[in-house]
């Protein structure tokens, strides 16, 4: 019988004792920071161990991946990882949880790597279980489902809307005046002395623009003012990838050459792509098609440029363009809508959510991994690349997202 | 006996007959009910399809407070899909809510007793603030690296520092707060501010060595008029809003406000605790919220000064379970353990002394003659409340709440016969 949908935290040592795939109740507070609340929660730690050994038993994980670094405050804590599928040639990057507030992109990534783990067979039997033993085959997949966990640890014990890390700076105090994306005057801050707690990592990764500072409606989007870190942090911090969180991921693009990448955040429902990949055909192709295979779905996601939401700087997505130009990386923004309906977006969001929002996310999720090993548009009525399939199985392919139409889990 | 509001499907009506029930309303495809517990714990053995909406008849009747019928069926619908599915997880907060009551009660009796009685009451206040710590802390704080507890002690004693001095300077608090705006109470919380930062250098976290962590104070508050910039800038912020009158319901720091009035906005605080409004956003339908703003905001400078004061007491609290909760967690840390048990002996000194001044979270005002008898009624209604979701959580997804529950029971019993000391049996 299939578990209920929980969310997942870090892990606490209550898990321990516990058989694989049990939950727990823990306490955690309210918004308004008054009590507590129960909850119902699954340890990642736990979880990925258990997705782990099957994997490695089915021969499609590295088991001596358990992490890939550890977050900014010592001792640190794991960011849990997985290495799926034996295709060293083309490596795909998930991620989730830059924010920590935003617990339902934890879910997304760690179920899609469950979802490929359980559902691989050798020998496949069906179609469904063909294409996904062909993407285990060749593609490298790696998973790292919570990359801020100090900053998730901090929802689920202090402040359920926390967004950034636990970093702490103790700055004296100053003044400057920082850079303005694409120019123009900049802005001075002034902050008086104090330990600064939180970076926003997703601002602080080393791309050709971190540091310069970005607007919106008037409000700021990206800030090098310590001020504006804390819990709805949007500080990119004192320096790119000064935060351990984003060197971990900056380490392991620079070794792994990720040819497509996607990092999970909420909510608006939109599918982002990088704004320098506007022009990029190939990008375009693929996010096009990963924005029809989640409209399938009946709650179509609305596909546009990056800075058509915002303009940032030292966003994962943009450093990601940066580290591997023409290459597919997006940034899906997951339930509920924009404007939401009712009720709170972030960590408020019912764990009845998770499952509708894994299952009009998996086909896309899946034709990104396929479309990490293509280079160019389909099209015609040639094949694209070399199926692992027999081939006399092989058939004309469109383009490298279209044969998950139609798919569900 | 407590009366309940729940929900029942349309097959289950007949369940009601020759039962003691009160229909208040019906959706499209059941009805809601007020039941006492033992009618409802009756139905619900056979049939788990009753929901419980409400924790109390009061609550239910403060949630529809002004609004239309249709209005009520839309906010119990929603309650319904949103909330009864957790309501059993929402019951730790229920009780956190009648044991903070309690403990104003306990203080404020501390007022109207001879000598003797005193020292009973201060025993019953600690104890009452022991339980609401456990009522918080456990499952929450208890494998936390002690290091990292305390970094949360010292973030929130330089956020009373920040609000303390906000609303000496402002003076919203009023004369409201006045009393309870001391430089003594600035002073004692700088003075465990740098005891925790020193303790932290020795634990390795030598970043709030010498400096106070920063804090923003966040507020709940209605900008006007709205234009698409503020919208657009909101929206892409990720920042909650909810359109209201010619403006916008939503929250920013208290650093941003003047940023906004400079930008021809026009600025009012309606919750001092945004947390509290992102709580409201998750809980309640538009009419609801609207009516919520409409309440706050006609309350005048005294309705803002005593939001004001009873934000500040929270916190208070608030921080005063968390550094129990540490303690709690230091008993491996014998020095460290001395310095908060020292803290702790001294927060709740002035913890009793600013209830007694301004008791706060009250569900009744009563007279402080009056505080030992509502006391005994409060205590009352927990032990009936925890008994209610201790039955109801016999359901096999809720069945892990249960030994909290049942715990709870027993630790209400034992303060109820310590009461009896005083009450001369009345509890």
């Amino acid at each position: 019988m299939p578990r209920p949908f929980h969310y997942h935290i870090w892990h606490r040592p209550v898990f321990d004792p516990l058989p694989a795939g049990a939950s727990s109740v823990i306490s955690v507070p309210r918004l308004s920071g008054a009590g507590s609340e129960s909850r119902t929660v699954y340890s990642l730690k736990k979880d990925m161990n258990e997705l782990r050994a099957e994997g490695k038993a089915k021969g499609i994980v590295d088991d001596s991946v358990i992490h890939v670094g550890k977050s900014s405050v010592s001792p640190g804590r794991e960011l849990w990882a997985l290495k799926v599928g034996n295709g060293s040639a083309h490596k795909i990057l998930f991620t989730g949880c830059h924010h920590a507030r935003e617990w339902i992109s934890v879910e997304i990534p760690y179920l899609v790597a469950e979802y490929l783990i359980r559902n691989y067979r050798d020998p496949p039997t069906t179609d469904k279980e063909r294409r996904i033993k062909h993407l285990l085959m060749n593609r490298e997949i790696w998973f790292v489902p919570m990359v801020n966990p100090d900053g998730h640890e901090h929802t689920i014990t202090m402040n359920r809307n926390w967004r950034a890390n636990r970093h702490a700076y103790p700055l004296p105090m100053g003044s400057f005046t920082a850079l303005r994306l694409g120019g123009g005057p900049g802005r001075p801050i002034s902050y008086p002395a104090a330990t600064y707690v939180g970076v926003d990592i997703n601002r602080n990764y080393a791309t050709a623009t971190w540091g310069q500072e970005t607007f919106h409606g008037g409000f700021a989007t990206t800030s090098r003012d310590p001020q504006d870190g804390g819990a709805d942090s949007i500080w990119c911090g004192p320096g790119g990838s000064s935060e351990a969180e984003a060197k971990t991921i900056d380490d392991l693009f620079n070794q792994k050459r990720f040819r497509a990448s996607i990092t999970y955040h909420n909510f608006s429902q939109l599918l982002l792509y990088p704004d320098a990949a506007a022009g990029d055909r190939f990008v375009q192709d693929v996010g096009n098609g990963m924005s029809q295979l989640i409209a399938e779905s009946g709650n179509p996601y609305t596909y546009q440029s990056g800075s058509a939401l915002y303009a940032t700087t030292g966003d994962l997505m943009e450093f990601s363009y940066e580290k591997s130009p023409g290459r597919p990386t997006f940034t899906p923004e997951l339930r509920p809508k924009d404007p939401p309906p009712v009720g709170h977006e972030f960590s408020g969001l019912p764990e009845s959510e998770i499952e509708p929002c894994f299952k009009e996310n998996l086909s896309a999720a899946l034709a990104l991994i396929n479309c990490a090993g293509f280079n160019s548009v389909g099209g015609g009525s040639s094949c694209q690349f070399a199926l692992a399939i027999p081939p006399w199985r092989c058939q004309v392919v469109l383009n490298c997202w279209e044969v998950f139409k139609g798919w569900t889990p | 006996m407590p009366e309940r509001v729940f929900h029942l499907p349309a097959r289950l009506a007949d369940s009601l007959l020759e039962r003691r029930a009160e229909v208040l309303g019906r959706t499209r495809d059941g009805l809601w009910v007020s039941l006492e517990d033992r009618e409802s714990l009756e139905i619900f053995e056979r049939d788990s399809a009753l929901a419980l909406l409400y924790f109390a008849r009061a609550e239910y009747e403060s949630a529809i407070r002004g609004l239309s019928v249709a209005q009520i069926e839309e906010a119990i619908r929603w309650r319904l899909a949103r909330w009864a599915p957790v309501a059993l997880e929402n019951a730790l907060f229920w009780i956190y809510r009648r044991e903070r009551e309690r403990l104003s009660l306990v203080a404020l009796a501390g007022t109207h007793v001879p000598a003797a009685g005193e020292q009973v009451l201060h025993r019953h206040f600690d104890e009452t603030l022991r339980m609401l710590a456990d009522l918080v802390g456990r499952g929450r704080y208890d494998s936390l690296p002690i290091a990292e507890l305390l970094v949360f002690v010292l973030e929130g004693d330089a956020l009373l520092i920040a609000e303390e001095e906000y609303l000496r300077q402002s003076g919203d608090g009023g004369e409201d707060a006045a009393p309870l705006l001391g430089t003594d109470a600035i002073e004692a919380r700088r003075r465990y501010a740098r005891a925790s930062g020193a303790a932290l250098d020795r634990l390795g976290r030598h970043e709030f060595r010498e400096l106070l962590p920063y804090s923003e104070l966040e507020r709940g508050i209605f900008i006007s008029p709205r234009d698409d910039q503020l919208l657009s800038g909101l929206r892409w912020l990720h920042v909650p809003f909810t359109p209201w009158r010619d403006g916008v319901v939503t929250r920013r720091s208290v650093r941003q406000i003047p940023e906004l009035i400079g930008r021809g906005k026009s600025v009012a605080v309606l919750y001092w605790n945004s947390g509290e409004w992102l709580e409201q956003l998750d809980e309640l339908t538009s009419a609801q919220l609207e009516c919520e703003y409409e309440r706050r905001a006609t309350g005048g400078k005294s309705g803002l000064a005593q939001a004001a004061t009873e934000h500040l007491v929270s916190l208070r609290l608030e921080q005063a379970l968390l550094r129990r909760n540490l303690l709690l967690s230091s008993k491996d840390a014998p020095e460290l353990a001395s310095m908060v048990d020292e803290q702790v002996a001294a927060e709740t000194r002035a913890l009793r002394s600013t209830l007694e001044v301004r008791p706060s979270w009250m569900t009744r005002q009563v007279a402080a003659g009056e505080a030992l008898l509502r006391l005994a009624e409060v205590e009352q209604g927990v032990i009936e409340d925890a008994t209610f979701f201790s039955r109801l959580s016999a359901d096999p997804t809720k069945v892990a709440l249960r030994p909290r529950f049942q715990g709870i029971v027993e630790q209400e019993r034992q303060a109820v016969a310590r009461l009896a000391t005083l009450t001369g049996g009345v509890s």
